[in-house]
């Protein structure tokens, strides 16, 4: 492996959460999710020595993965409205700047997820394992779809606050 | 924290907005850096959710046996990294580590090349004989959010949710959603199918939900008509409990007094009738210009003049309308409909396609004229007309992938050439529109103009050092560039991905008040 790659890769690796997150909220279908991330990666790397080093490699990266995620918008969408350029360069900065820490915050979603009732993680199951949309959920579950909607909502802000208190080790 | 926007947000990746909210969202994420901070936290963790029940690090028992559908290892929950997902991530940069051989030489990269976004909620259909007052747009137009006022004439308008409407001037309306506007003044009739039943229009007196099919309101101020044609419409104001009309029934509406009247579906133009007179407009305008053209062909200063009228599919010949220029050889490009169902035009989005014309002499001044509905500008030059080389005197004339007009002058073996850019005058959002194109340029001011649609859009005259002593074209193609070789069997792709109808060559520089003539007497 040769340097430049090696740092590529270590730089690539710190910043992937962000750039998932990122990729993840602006594409909906999971099985595309992986392609996108791919090809941003595949971009960010050919483009790699263009990368001005003195600037937040995480900024850049989700630049990178902007324009992956328009491309694939523009080849996948019938929808020509989602987000217009200000709203997504909001959107880059945003994502660019999630604290580092954040992704260590996240591991401690398990314990967060664990205190959840039975009802709420048998919905997060459904959304998230299953990848049911909330008119789906509401049908297996007896609810209507803007109730499972309400619920999801809910469930990730309860979660949110939870991330948010400080935590005694779970060990 | 916004409750409203908190809702959005969650909506957003629940999948669960409709495009009026979308549209809401969208504004908010452009107007507050602090929501876009609060969206990416949410997503974040969204994100992590996706990944830690998919591969199993948060699943309990119930979600074991789904978790390894795409193939991921279940990561355990001592583990750090509890952003399974990313694993692909990884994943991908070994194998571009693996497509980084040396030999392989991956050069290309595509981050430079940028996505368009358009916004709208509709699009203008037709309009015929139509005067707006305020923004104009033109057929093919995306509609975003906000006020049109038809002064006359007639305009059809669909929105993405499926409905379409035919308006009446004098009337003014506010496009909200694709599934809301409000109509403050004038006459329209609404067809909504199925998947847009719920679409709404707010009057000054109340608002009409359609349940399906076909509406018409006349509103004015005072008072408003609501005439059911078929189908279902409720009707809601402040006054009285909705009402609910069926086909044939009607209200006139005061917003305090409602009373049913006869429904008169004949008072409103339907799109049957716009169609048919559609068809009457563009006979006109072909008759107009077939005089127009007539008298093109005895314009003084004409050199070259291919109207494109009257080509029959298996024609391979251009025919010329300017005395001593011999017809053009058609390769590739495609018969097909101009500017009016009448007349032709030629697509030049085959590959290959051309038009080999020659047109010999040496000129002072020279302007070029053209008609172009453009589909895309993929390639880096996209060709309007060139000389087949790029000699001394030889002008090209082209579109660049930017969208911007270009047009230079052969200045000779290994000198650099002046570029004459205009400002962009093509983009996807005008792709389903005839542009007027003229490019003129002057030997001796060095002088280059080009005008879009009849107006001047930009003028520029290149420095000493970069002019010639005389135009001269020769041998040149319309729509395409470069001539393989027995020697150099590759071409650089340069054909039009689009139509052009009507192509003219004035030996002189035209004058901006000619040209907004041409644009008039040409114009679909």
């Amino acid at each position: 492996m040769d340097p430049s790659t090696a740092e590529f890769t270590r730089q690539w690796t710190s910043a992937l959460p962000q750039v998932s997150a990122f990729v993840g909220s602006m594409v909906f279908d999971v099985s595309d999710r992986d392609d996108v991330l791919q090809d941003c990666a595949i971009a960010a790397m050919t483009s790699f020595d263009r990368y001005d080093s003195t600037r937040p490699f995480v900024a850049w990266v989700i630049g990178v993965a902007r324009n992956q995620v328009r491309l694939y918008l523009r080849r996948k969408s019938k929808d020509p409205h989602i987000f217009d350029d200000d709203a997504l360069n909001n959107l880059v900065d945003a994502f660019s700047r999630i604290r580092p820490s954040h992704d260590k915050r996240l591991t401690r979603l398990e314990n967060c997820v664990s205190q959840l009732d039975d009802r709420a993680r048998e919905l997060c199951e459904l959304r998230y394992a299953r990848n049911l949309k909330p008119a789906a959920i509401g049908e297996q579950l007896g609810m209507s779809p803007n109730a499972a909607a309400k619920a999801l909502q809910r469930i990730r802000e309860q979660l949110r606050s939870c991330l948010e208190k400080p935590q005694l080790s779970t060990s | 924290m916004n409750q409203e926007h908190d809702q959005l947000f969650h909506g957003f990746i629940d999948g669960t907005l409709n495009q009026g909210e979308l549209g809401k969202l969208n504004k908010i994420l452009k107007e507050s850096p602090a929501a876009a901070d609060q969206f990416a936290e949410i997503a974040l963790l969204h994100g992590s959710l996706h990944s830690g029940f998919q591969s199993g690090a948060l699943a309990t028992k119930h979600t074991h046996a789904v978790a390894n559908i795409s193939g991921w290892k279940p990561i355990l929950s001592s583990s750090k990294t509890l952003l399974p997902w990313t694993m692909a991530a990884a994943a991908a940069v070994v194998a571009i580590i693996a497509l980084r051989d040396p030999e392989s030489g991956i050069t290309t990269s595509s981050v430079a090349e940028v996505e368009k976004h358009h916004t709208g909620f509709a699009i203008l259909t037709h309009s015929v004989n139509s005067i707006w007052s305020g923004t104009t747009p033109a057929e093919g137009d995306l509609l975003p959010q906000g006020l049109l006022e038809l002064k006359s004439g007639l305009a059809q308008i669909e929105f993405f949710s499926g409905v379409s409407l035919v308006l009446e001037g004098d009337a003014a309306l506010e496009i909200i959603s694709p599934d809301e506007m409000r109509l403050l003044r004038g006459k329209l009739r609404a067809h909504v199918p199925r998947p847009a039943i719920g679409f709404q229009i707010h009057t000054p007196q109340g608002t009409a939900l359609d349940l399906g099919t076909e509406f018409a309101l006349d509103v004015s101020h005072y008072d408003s008509e609501l005439h059911v044609i078929d189908g279902e419409v409720e009707w809601h104001d402040e006054s009285e409990p909705d009402i609910l009309l069926t086909k044939g029934q009607a209200l006139q509406l005061t917003g305090k007094e409602n009373s049913r009247i006869e429904a008169k579906p004949e008072r409103f133009t339907g799109p049957d009738q716009l169609a048919r007179k559609i068809a009457a407009y563009q006979t006109d305008r072909f008759t107009d210009w077939q005089q127009d053209s007539r008298a093109t062909e005895s314009h003084p200063e004409l050199l070259a003049y291919f109207p494109m009228d009257q080509l029959q599919d298996w024609d391979r010949e251009l025919p010329s309308k300017a005395g001593k220029i011999l017809p053009g050889a058609i390769v590739g490009a495609k018969i097909v409909e101009g500017r009016w169902p009448q007349k032709e035009a030629l697509d030049f989005s085959p590959n290959g396609s051309r038009v080999r014309v020659h047109i010999p002499g040496r000129h002072q001044a020279l302007t070029y004229s053209t008609w172009a509905k453009i589909d895309s500008l993929d390639r880096q030059y996209n060709a309007l007309f060139l000389t087949d080389n790029y000699g001394l005197g030889e002008p090209h004339w082209q579109i660049r992938e930017d969208g911007r007009l270009f047009f230079s002058v052969g200045l000779g073996k290994g000198k650099l050439h002046h570029i004459f850019h205009s400002p962009v005058i093509w983009d996807y959002t005008k792709s389903e529109q005839w542009l007027h194109l003229v490019t003129t340029y002057d030997v001796e001011t060095r002088t280059c103009v080009h005008y879009l649609n009849g107006e001047e859009i930009s003028r520029e005259s290149a420095p000493k050092e970069k002019g010639v002593g005389a135009l001269v074209i020769e041998n040149a193609q319309i729509g395409n560039w470069g001539l393989p070789t027995r020697e150099e069997p590759e071409f650089a792709v340069r054909n039009l991905n689009g139509r052009l109808d009507e192509f003219t060559i004035y030996q002189s520089a035209l004058t901006p008040k000619e040209i907004k003539s041409l644009y008039f007497s040409g114009k679909p």
